[in-house]
């Protein structure tokens, strides 16, 4: 999604299906909105802080690859000023570093997107993702990769937690997956519910059985983030929520489409596992 | 010169969509695009009225949900196939019917359904007929329709575009008692415009 500036100077955000997707230069308004002085002192960092996102389901128009040393993006590294945001130099042990600073019109622009998470995010969430980033702002780059590899298991002497961690997730969605016709289709969310139970099993099915079916016992190099990242949002936020939605009375649209945005929608174009793939026929079989 | 005003049933509204569909399930149904067999004629007939600048109208309440959730069900019946992820797909095709009622509805002035539909319900039960679709008495919600349009105020003549036989297998009685002159959905092409304009 393109975000331009109109004659006003006020932002404008196009029209998308994936509501949410921030573009770039919004997701770094919105991470340096929440840092610490609104401000990030490595380019390192700021693609880690911006990687990290995804842990709270926000879609971002940036796609980070996974390797030893964390997530990231090498389109990052070209970032100049503009009219939200200052790019820095400045030099340490002779080497050279670019920090990021929030500019005024930045400084509004992290205030629409805070406006427009509103409509998804609960106060606690808000405060919680806020708490985070400003904590994470302050760490330096190697442990934020260390916490994100953590976090994604994908240090190579962790590589059985990430088997159990398949097993866990794949069998919580078989369960789910048996359950999904007790789910009447007498909504159009109760029909979205089921299609993110069904598209989770099939997900994690495709995880299990083809991407992890042999882990590598080394680092990967240049994993698509979603492999990972995946693993872990199912585990940590979509199964328990799944699993208690589906016998609850009440249904939780906000939810839903919130889950149902970041997985079935964001990957369009970005990731095998996609609706947006005329492949992906095969891939499920 | 009088005004004449054209309401569609919801489903009508709802036909009148051609759905994009999504890359994954295009090898499997052999197309692009879906749509209802009437989606073409509706669809016209639609530009038609705004290219003369005519009013369009649609009926308030409606339960927007159960019109797409049967519309899409219907859909995937005709196309006779399996698909893979039927739910995903089903959610997907809803979403975009969903966000296309909701950006048209803007240009549809809503008339209230009228609950009070006693004294039409009789009209309709004294005149019963035998109906394919089964139930030969309109349900409560078309009653509802009927009565609301009625109460509707139009100097011109009252138009109603439905697919539904309790509408138009009851074309004469509800031109005759209620003033309301049903199109079919069909049918709607060959509507002669300018005959009703002049």
């Amino acid at each position: 999604m393109k975000g331009i500036f109109c004659q006003s100077d006020l932002y404008i955000t196009s029209i998308n299906e994936i509501g949410m997707l921030l573009s770039k230069d919004e997701a770094i308004c919105l991470v340096l909105g929440l840092s610490q002085n609104k401000k990030i002192t490595t380019i390192t960092k700021l693609n880690k802080l911006l990687a990290r996102l995804n842990l709270f389901l926000i879609p971002i128009d940036i796609d980070f690859r996974l390797n030893k040393f964390g997530s990231f993006n090498s389109e990052l590294g070209e970032l100049n000023t503009n009219e939200l945001y200052e790019i820095q130099r400045y030099t340490i042990n002779n080497s050279e570093h670019k920090s990021c600073k929030l500019k005024e019109n930045g400084e509004y622009v992290f205030n629409k997107v805070k406006k427009r998470m509103q409509e998804i995010f609960t106060d606690e969430e808000f405060t919680e993702l806020k708490k985070e980033i400003n904590f994470l702002s302050q760490l330096s780059a190697s442990d934020l990769s260390e916490k994100e590899h953590e976090i994604l298991l994908v240090d190579k002497d962790e590589r059985f937690k990430l088997e159990q961690r398949l097993n866990d997730n794949y069998i919580s969605l078989m369960d789910l997956y048996d359950e999904i016709d007790k789910i009447k289709e007498d909504s159009i969310i109760s029909i979205k519910l089921k299609a993110l139970i069904e598209y989770c099993y099939y997900l994690m099915k495709y995880l299990k059985e083809r991407r992890f079916k042999s882990i590598p016992e080394e680092y990967e190099f240049d994993a698509f983030m979603f492999d990972y990242y995946f693993l872990a949002i199912l585990q940590k936020y979509i199964i328990p929520f799944l699993v208690k939605q589906i016998t609850e009375k009440d249904i939780n649209t906000v939810k839903i489409n919130r889950y149902y945005q970041y997985i079935v929608n964001y990957p369009k174009g970005r990731y095998p596992f996609s609706i947006d793939n005329e492949n992906l026929n095969q891939i499920i079989q | 010169m009088p005004e004449n005003h054209y309401a569609f049933d919801n489903c009508s509204i709802i036909h009148s969509c051609e759905i994009i569909i999504p890359n994954a399930f295009r090898p499997i149904l052999g197309k692009s695009k879906l749509s209802h067999k009437n989606y073409f004629k509706l669809s016209q007939f639609i530009q038609k009225l705004n290219k003369s600048n005519l009013k369009k109208f649609r009926f308030v309440p409606s339960n927007a949900d159960i019109a797409i959730i049967g519309f899409v069900n219907q859909l995937i019946v005709e196309t006779g196939i399996t698909i893979p992820l039927p739910s995903a797909f089903k959610a997907e095709v809803n979403e975009q019917i969903y966000q296309y009622t909701q950006s048209i509805n803007q240009d549809f002035i809503e008339i209230q359904k009228e609950n009070e539909i006693k004294g039409i319900k009789t009209i309709f039960v004294q005149n019963e007929k035998m109906l394919k679709k089964g139930k030969n008495i309109p349900e409560t919600e078309d009653l509802e329709i009927i009565a609301g349009y009625q109460k509707h105020i139009c100097e011109g003549n009252k138009y109603f575009i439905s697919e539904d036989e309790h509408f138009w297998g009851y074309k004469d009685l509800i031109k005759n008692n209620f003033n309301i002159c049903i199109i079919e959905e069909w049918n709607c092409l060959a509507f002669n415009f300018d005959l009703q304009l002049t």
